[in-house]
């Protein structure tokens, strides 16, 4: 079956349209200062911060790259948010809203063929991402009645390519009173940045890989 | 002919236009049901009895699928955070007596690729535990049945 999938960005208070994620030096704390900044690393102005944007606004996520750490609570679900605690918001989130998808994995690729890794980034996996994958029952987002795990959570998972990804599993679309999902959660995160990395433009782009019929 | 072309710094791809590809099912009776697009395929729509598969990609290649107990074609793409979406193929899964065989129909290439668009790759897997109803069996599939 076909599927139909929801791509956005939850910024602690709203929804908004995903155009891209973006690295830039944590000094930065001007949307439009950040945006012309858009993919291009600073030499050696690591650590560097973490943006969403969308067409016309920016969101900073981070003001530099943290790992996150495995733990669970049930108002704060999924795999966004401080540094020490997954949250359900301030993440980047792909909902079913019809249809089924099969063989689901979470990678970076390069980003114009989706199918190489050669990337100074993520030659280096220095890309990586926290992510769970769900379904959850209730009227609200931030505060749900219940969820129930589709694919366990992964923590600060390397994604390259078909080398290190978080994957492989199906997702679909589900229905029922209250239900929604399925949901696939994520925080991208940049680590280890070296200040030996090339000065210079290093697009990549994370994708969501699938199949559907 | 080519007919999306995305150039980056190091990479350039080139693929089929994703609007002007489809299947087209025939039957015994002589009906024919025509697919869509790659977007929303419509092959969950056509009925099972099919005599006949093939593919038509708007590169011009015509691929025909041999003759199995049923058909499920996945299109296999990935959706980018830049919003960027790649169809990297069709990989259409046919049931034969004891596994599946699964023939894979290129969709874009590189100038560094080794498979070119509509080229086509097979392999073998085991047969699945489950029949998923996107399965469409033959008219051949019906009378073993």
């Amino acid at each position: 079956m076909a599927i139909t999938l929801s791509t956005q960005f939850n910024n602690g208070s709203s929804w908004a349209d995903l155009s891209k994620v973006v690295f830039t030096s944590p000094n930065m704390d001007s949307p439009n200062t950040a945006g012309t900044r858009s993919h291009i690393f600073p030499g050696g102005g690591i650590p560097l911060g973490l943006w969403y944007e969308d067409a016309s606004n920016m969101y900073r996520i981070e003001d530099q790259q943290y790992l996150t750490a495995e733990q669970y609570d049930n108002d704060d679900y999924t795999v966004s948010g401080t540094e020490s605690v997954f949250s359900g918001v301030r993440s980047v989130n792909f909902t079913v809203t019809e249809g089924e998808a099969y063989d689901c994995r979470l990678t970076a690729w390069d980003d114009v063929t989706h199918s190489s890794t050669s990337n100074e980034v993520l030659q280096g996996d220095y890309c990586k991402a926290s992510a769970y994958c769900y379904y959850w029952e209730g009227t609200t987002y931030d505060t749900p009645d219940s969820i129930t795990t589709v694919v366990s959570g992964s923590y600060n998972q390397t994604l390259k390519g078909d080398t290190f990804y978080y994957g492989d599993f199906d997702i679909r679309y589900r229905t029922g009173a209250n239900l929604n999902g399925d949901v696939v959660v994520f925080k991208p995160i940049l680590y280890n940045i070296p200040g030996s990395l090339s000065y210079g433009v290093h697009d990549f782009v994370i994708t969501l890989h699938y199949s559907y019929t | 002919m080519e007919d999306v072309k995305a150039y980056g710094i190091y990479q350039t791809v080139t693929g089929v236009n994703p609007y002007e590809c489809y299947f087209v099912a025939t039957y015994p009776d002589g009906k024919v049901r025509r697919g869509n697009n790659l977007f929303t395929t419509g092959w969950d729509d056509i009925p099972s009895g099919l005599s006949e598969l093939k593919y038509f990609l708007s590169t011009g290649h015509i691929i025909s699928i041999p003759k199995f107990r049923a058909y499920m074609p996945l299109i296999e793409v990935s959706d980018g955070l830049d919003g960027s979406r790649v169809f990297h193929s069709i990989n259409v899964r046919c049931l034969a007596d004891k596994e599946i065989l699964v023939y894979k129909i290129i969709l874009r290439q590189t100038p560094k690729s080794k498979l070119k668009i509509g080229d086509v790759i097979i392999s073998k897997e085991a047969l699945p535990k489950e029949m998923s109803k996107s399965w469409k069996y033959t008219d051949r599939g019906f009378s073993w049945q």
